[in-house]
C-alpha cells in the first residue's frame, strides 16, 4: 500500500523539470501512508495548491511575501482528506496569490505544462494554465490521485482543460474555505483535479459539508438520480465569441452532438449579461483583494524589508512593493480606487447589481426554461506556448482567458471541465458543464457521461 | 422578461461577439451562431471628469494600498483598468437589488455560544520577523510616506489621458 506513495514520490522527483511543486513533503507523505495503513485505510496521494494551510508546513502562495511562512493550523478540507487516508506529496506552484491564468506569475518560477516538449523545456514550454497550474501537472503526471486547487474565476477549470484532466468547482460553500488563503471571499471555492469523474466524486464526498469554522459554508445538495436521457442541455449563444478558436468550436459542436445522439434535448438559451460579467468580476474581486491583501504588512508575519526609516507607512509600503509581483499590486490599486471615498461606492454597488442580473440570467434558464445543465467551452483555445504569451498581442488577452469560466463564480454554480478532445496541434481541449446551484451530483454524473461519449 | 438594455458590441477593442462564418454554423436544432437580431438602446456611459488620477489621488492610493507605483506604466495601466471598469455603467440597473453573496438567502448569519479556544503564543509569534518580549514590533505610526519621485513625471501622461 505504501508503495503507491513511494511511486508517487519518484514521479514527483522526475517531474521537477516542470516546476509543479514549491515545497516537497515526501517524509510527511510516507508517515501519513504508514498511519493510514495502520488505521485500515487505503492511502492515496494528494497535492495541494500552496494557498492551503497544513500545520507545520510552509505556505507561500507563490509569493516572496510568504517565503518562509509556517502554518499554525490545517485547512478543514485537508483534515478530511487526511482522515480518509490522504498523503501529502507537496504544495503546488501557482500564480501569486491565485491571481492569473497561466501559473507564470510565481516568485518560484513558472509552472510548465506536463505536455510540453521536454527537449525544448529550458527555453519554451506550454502554459500550464492558472492559477492552479502545479496541481494540474501533479495529477496529469500521476504523482497525485487528487489535487486540491482553488477556483475564483476559473483557476481550476482552466489548467484542467489545458492538461486534459477533470477540474471540478463545486457549488460555493459546499467545501469549507477554512485554511484557504482568501482571494475574493464570495467567489473562492476549493476545487478538485482528478483523472476521472468518479474520482472527483469520491474526493468531493470526503470533503463536502458545512464547517463551523467557515460561516459561508453549506450542506451539499441532494443526489440526482434521473435518467440522463431526460435532460435538457442549454447552449448559451453569448459564449460563442470572436476569440473562440476553430478547434474549440468544433469540440463544442461535437460535444453537443454527442449528448443529442445519446438522447438529451438541446436548447438554445441566452445569458444576456455575459459580456459584462468579466468587468463585474474584476470590480468585485479587486475590491475584495484590496481588503484581503491588506493583512500582508510584514509585522505579524510576512516579508519585512529592513529599513533605516522608522516609519510604519514607509516600512509596509517598501516591504509590500518589494515582495508582491505586479499583477497583485495592480489589483490592489484598482480595488482601492473603486472604493475610495471620492467614488461614493458607485463601482461596487453597480457591480453587485450586475452580479444579481447575471445570477438572474442563470436562474431564468435553469428554473423557468427547463434547462438542467449548460454546455460551454472552458477556454477560447488550447494551451499556448510561453513565447506566444509573452508577445504583446497576447498579454492583453489574459483578461479574456476567464471569459467562459468566471460567470459561474458570479453565480456560485457547480461547474466542471471535462477533457473531451484535442486541437489540431494535439493539445487538449475541455468542455464545461454548468448546473444549477447545489446540483453538484448532476454535474458530476453528466461529466462522466460526456467523457464516455467522446 | 429582460430587465436590462445591453449593447451587443462593447466599444473597447472593437470586439464582435458572434462569428460570421457560415461554415461553422450548427444546424438549427443544435447551437446558434447567428448574431442577435435585436439592437437594443445603449444608455450613455457616465462621464468621469470628476475623478482624475492626479498627484493627490495617486498619493492617497499609495497610502491606502500600502504600495508604491514603480513607474509611469503602472499608473497608465491603472487608468486603463478604470476605463474598462467604467463600461459597466452601461448596464441599466434601476430597481435591481445588489447581490453581495450567493448564500445570502440560504444562510442567515448562524449564531453559536462562545467556545473558548486555547492559543499558543509560540505559534502566533513564530512567523514575525521582529519580536520583543512576546510583542510584535512595529515602526512609528502616523508618519506620512515620502512623495514618490515617479509623480514628477505625471505630465508625460497628459497626452495619453482619455476623457
Amino acid at each position: 500500500m505504501a508503495s503507491a506513495v513511494r511511486k508517487a514520490i519518484k514521479r514527483a522527483q522526475s517531474a521537477r523539470i516542470y516546476n509543479a511543486l514549491i515545497t516537497e513533503t515526501f517524509d510527511l507523505a510516507e508517515k501519513q501512508a504508514e498511519n493510514a495503513v495502520k488505521n485500515g485505510l487505503k492511502p492515496f496521494n494528494v497535492v495541494v495548491k500552496d494557498c492551503f494551510a497544513i500545520e507545520g508546513v510552509r505556505m507561500t502562495c507563490a509569493s516572496r511575501m510568504l517565503e518562509n511562512y509556517q502554518c499554525p493550523y490545517t485547512a478543514t478540507t485537508i483534515k478530511k482528506l487526511l482522515a480518509n487516508g490522504g498523503c501529502m506529496i507537496g504544495k503546488a506552484n501557482m500564480d501569486e496569490f491565485a491571481m492569473g491564468t497561466t501559473s507564470t506569475n510565481s516568485y518560484f518560477g513558472p509552472v510548465k505544462n506536463a505536455l510540453s516538449d521536454v527537449e525544448k523545456l529550458e527555453t519554451d514550454w506550454l502554459a500550464a494554465g492558472g492559477s492552479s497550474g502545479g496541481c494540474a501537472v501533479a495529477v496529469k503526471l500521476g504523482f497525485a490521485d487528487i489535487a486540491l486547487g482553488s477556483d475564483t474565476g476559473g483557476s481550476t477549470r482552466n489548467p484542467a482543460a489545458f492538461h486534459g484532466i477533470f477540474g471540478f468547482k463545486p457549488s460555493y460553500g459546499v467545501l469549507s474555505r477554512h485554511g484557504l488563503v482568501a482571494l475574493a471571499n464570495s467567489f473562492d471555492c476549493p476545487s478538485i483535479f482528478a483523472r476521472t469523474a468518479q474520482d472527483c466524486k469520491l474526493y468531493y464526498d470526503m470533503m463536502k459539508g458545512r464547517d463551523v469554522m467557515d460561516s459561508t459554508s453549506m450542506e451539499p445538495g441532494t443526489s440526482d438520480e434521473r435518467d440522463l436521457r431526460t435532460l435538457t442541455i442549454g447552449i448559451p449563444r453569448e459564449y460563442h465569441n470572436e476569440y473562440l478558436s476553430e478547434d474549440s468550436i468544433r469540440a463544442w459542436r461535437a460535444a453537443a452532438a454527442a449528448l443529442k445522439n445519446y438522447g438529451c434535448t438541446l436548447k438554445k438559451v441566452s445569458l444576456p449579461h455575459t459580456a459584462y460579467s468579466i468587468i463585474c468580476y474584476h470590480i468585485l474581486a479587486e475590491s475584495d483583494i484590496a481588503s484581503s491583501m491588506a493583512r500582508y504588512d510584514g509585522i505579524e508575519f510576512g516579508h519585512r524589508k529592513p529599513s533605516e526609516v522608522d516609519s510604519f507607512n514607509e516600512v509596509i509600503s517598501d516591504s509590500r512593493t518589494d515582495s508582491l509581483l505586479y499583477t497583485v499590486r495592480r489589483r490592489i490599486f484598482a480595488g482601492n480606487f473603486y472604493n475610495i471615498k471620492e467614488n461614493k461606492g458607485k463601482y461596487f454597488r453597480q457591480a453587485a447589481k450586475v452580479r444579481r442580473l447575471i445570477k438572474e440570467d442563470f436562474d431564468r434558464v435553469f428554473k423557468e426554461q427547463g434547462v438542467d445543465a449548460l454546455l460551454t467551452p472552458v477556454t477560447s483555445h488550447s494551451a499556448l506556448l510561453n513565447s506566444e504569451i509573452q508577445m504583446d498581442h497576447f498579454r492583453t488577452r489574459q483578461r479574456y482567458d476567464d471569459y467562459f469560466t468566471q460567470p459561474v463564480n458570479m453565480g456560485g454554480l457547480p461547474a466542471i471541465s471535462v477533457p473531451f478532445s484535442n486541437c489540431s496541434k494535439g493539445r487538449p481541449i475541455g468542455l464545461q458543464i454548468i448546473c444549477d446551484y447545489l446540483n453538484d451530483d448532476l454535474c458530476l454524473r453528466l461529466s462522466d457521461l460526456l467523457y464516455n461519449l467522446k | 422578461m429582460l430587465r436590462c438594455i445591453l449593447s451587443w458590441s462593447l466599444p473597447y477593442k472593437s470586439v464582435r461577439y458572434f462569428s460570421s462564418k457560415p461554415s461553422t454554423s450548427f444546424d438549427s436544432n443544435e447551437t446558434p451562431v447567428e448574431p442577435a437580431q435585436d439592437k437594443p438602446e445603449i444608455p450613455p456611459a457616465p462621464t468621469n471628469e470628476d475623478i482624475k488620477l492626479d498627484k493627490e489621488m495617486l498619493m492617497k492610493l499609495e497610502r491606502l494600498s500600502g504600495l508604491r507605483f514603480r513607474n509611469l506604466e503602472e499608473i497608465e495601466n491603472l487608468q486603463a483598468d478604470i476605463r474598462l471598469a467604467n463600461k459597466l455603467f452601461e448596464v441599466n440597473t434601476v430597481d435591481v437589488e445588489p447581490m453581495y453573496s450567493i448564500v445570502e438567502e440560504l444562510i442567515n448569519c448562524p449564531l453559536r455560544e462562545d467556545i473558548p479556544e486555547e492559543t499558543d503564543s509560540k505559534k502566533i509569534l513564530m512567523n514575525a520577523s521582529e519580536v520583543y518580549e512576546d510583542l510584535f514590533v512595529s515602526p512609528k505610526p502616523n508618519i506620512p510616506i515620502t512623495e514618490n519621485p515617479v509623480f514628477n513625471e505625471l505630465y508625460k501622461l497628459d497626452k495619453n489621458k482619455c476623457s
